[in-house]
């Protein structure tokens, strides 16, 4: 099937002949084009990374921020255009104000997902506005079942993972995702797999230099980690990945 | 086709094709195919039951976060076939427009009107230009208070053009129509076993023969019936885990998902009798 949507591609209100939506699937182009974002639930927490691209040298480090605090026991780590994320964020951080006032309890991350997507999917119906570009991967640390892991793509699905990424690296990253046992480990061993696991989907020799931001949700709520070198992530495995 | 003569007017809802035709709303239908899911609901005397494929698209997703059954209250359930966001925002109105029903007037909305309310809906956004039709096609199941006291299950499929029929039995999504002749055949027999029971038992007048809509369903078959139709289009042996079945029965009284027990028995059942 070809690619190019040939006219159907200019709204998203557009269905092609084939019944889809090109908008969308650009959308989510958009995503695969930014850094690395990747969520995992272990034991005792949920770990959120991104690979943030510094766009300039100048930069001072440390201040690119594409995880954020929705509420004392969710954090929103954002794959794709930024500034979008940061409007999905926006609008998660007001529904888990209003849930609070509502109904005097944490939103449960089931429902804020939903909102989320909803939100989003909102976004995929109208001439006037366009998609999202961004993937909003909800960690949080919900009273009922523990360290869930959600994930909002730019069409507004939503899913419950176990472990997902998304952009530059995520064909690499989902495969070694897919091999470990994510729920068996404790959440330091979790942290320097994950970070191991972004360090090795790079191309070290065209790919620009880049920070990594994590995050991890656990009971004690939103932890933010001070970034990993590429040694202490043990990017160079060599066997056992001690630090 | 003279694809030259359709070149404008896909793009625009409102905008008929020479023909007459509106693409945009039958591409809405392919949208509908496109997961590759399918779906069969079937009404029986005491219950209503659907059948849908469950396809969980990812490794790494939880499969219990898939679903494509949705209660909408206790009299009412909608199995969604399509574009799962889609099918979450069109869930979210009918859970809406129900309960607003209820405390409006007291009782539980029927179905038809549920059916009815989100097909005006669906209607809408073929005939607005700066919306698109939802790419999901909605089976309706419910339970209503009939006359003189009798209760009756129902279904009604809503599809993305805003048309919305009361069924005996129907199929949506990716092998409609295979199911949907699958079904027909079943009932045709049954209707001549029946037919043949009533003209042996002289309750029949003679030359009437029984209409395949009055043809009788208890909970039993019309579960077997459901999720053999599924069986029947899809190429590899189902598992439980791979079809989620939704049930409104009077012996139940409320919208609920079958367990994986109660698939397993039921496919058992299917196979040996194959």
């Amino acid at each position: 099937m070809a690619g190019v949507g040939s006219g159907y591609d200019l709204s998203t209100t557009t269905f092609s002949p084939e019944g889809r939506v090109f908008q969308l699937e650009y959308a989510n182009k958009a995503v695969e084009l930014s850094g690395t974002v990747v969520g995992v639930v272990c034991r005792d927490a949920v770990v959120l990374a991104v690979e943030n691209v510094l766009p300039h040298r100048f930069v001072v480090s440390g201040t690119l921020r594409r995880v954020h605090t929705v509420d004392r026991h969710v954090a929103i780590a954002v794959g794709g255009m930024g500034p979008d994320g940061r409007h999905l964020v926006a609008r998660a951080r007001s529904e888990a104000e209003n849930y609070r006032a509502v109904y005097g309890e944490a939103i449960p991350a089931r429902v804020l997902a939903d909102r989320v997507a909803g939100y989003a999917h909102l976004y995929s119906l109208y001439w006037h506005v366009r998609p999202f570009g961004c993937t909003a991967v909800i960690g949080a640390w919900d009273a009922v079942v523990g360290a869930v892991l959600y994930a909002v793509e730019p069409d507004g699905s939503v899913y419950k993972y176990r472990a997902y990424a998304h952009g530059k690296g995520r064909t690499a990253v989902r495969t070694e995702l897919d091999k470990v046992r994510w729920a068996e480990r404790e959440r330091a061993e979790a942290m320097r797999e994950v970070a191991g696991v972004v360090e090795r989907s790079r191309d070290v020799v065209k790919d620009k230099p880049y920070e990594l931001e994590m995050v991890v949700v656990g009971e004690r709520g939103v932890e933010r980690i001070d970034r990993f070198t590429a040694a202490e992530s043990g990017g160079e495995r060599s066997g056992g990945g001690d630090d | 086709m003279n694809r030259g003569s359709s070149a404008g007017y896909d793009r625009h809802i409102t905008i008929f094709s020479p023909e007459g035709r509106l693409y945009q709303v039958e591409y809405a239908f392919k949208a509908v195919k496109l997961p590759g899911v399918t779906a069969v609901a079937v009404r029986g005397e005491t219950s209503v039951c659907a059948a849908v494929q469950r396809k969980v698209p990812d490794k790494l997703i939880d499969p219990e976060s898939v679903s494509s059954a949705y209660r909408v209250s206790d009299a009412h359930g909608v199995v969604c076939v399509g574009w799962a966001t889609d099918a979450k925002a069109q869930v979210h109105r009918v859970r809406s427009e129900a309960s607003e029903f209820a405390f409006r007037y007291g009782y539980e909305a029927p179905v038809s009107y549920l059916a009815r309310r989100l097909a005006d809906v669906n209607q809408v956004y073929t005939q607005h230009a700066y919306m698109r039709p939802l790419g999901v096609t909605l089976l309706f199941l419910g339970w209503e208070e009939g006359e003189g006291g009798l209760c009756a299950p129902q279904l009604y499929k809503v599809d993305p053009a805003g048309y919305c029929i009361g069924y005996r039995a129907c199929a949506a999504g990716a092998k409609d129509s295979e199911a949907q002749n699958w079904l027909e055949k079943q009932l045709r027999e049954k209707q001549e076993a029946q037919t043949a029971e009533r003209t042996a038992a002289g309750t029949a007048e003679s030359d009437r023969t029984q209409l395949l809509a009055d043809v009788t369903l208890s909970d039993d078959e019309v579960m077997t019936l459901g999720i053999g139709a599924l069986q029947s289009v899809v190429s590899s042996e189902l598992r439980p885990s791979d079809v989620e079945v939704a049930l409104i029965s009077k012996a139940d009284q409320a919208f609920r998902v079958l367990t994986d027990a109660e698939v397993e028995a039921i496919l058992t059942r299917i196979s040996e009798r194959d």
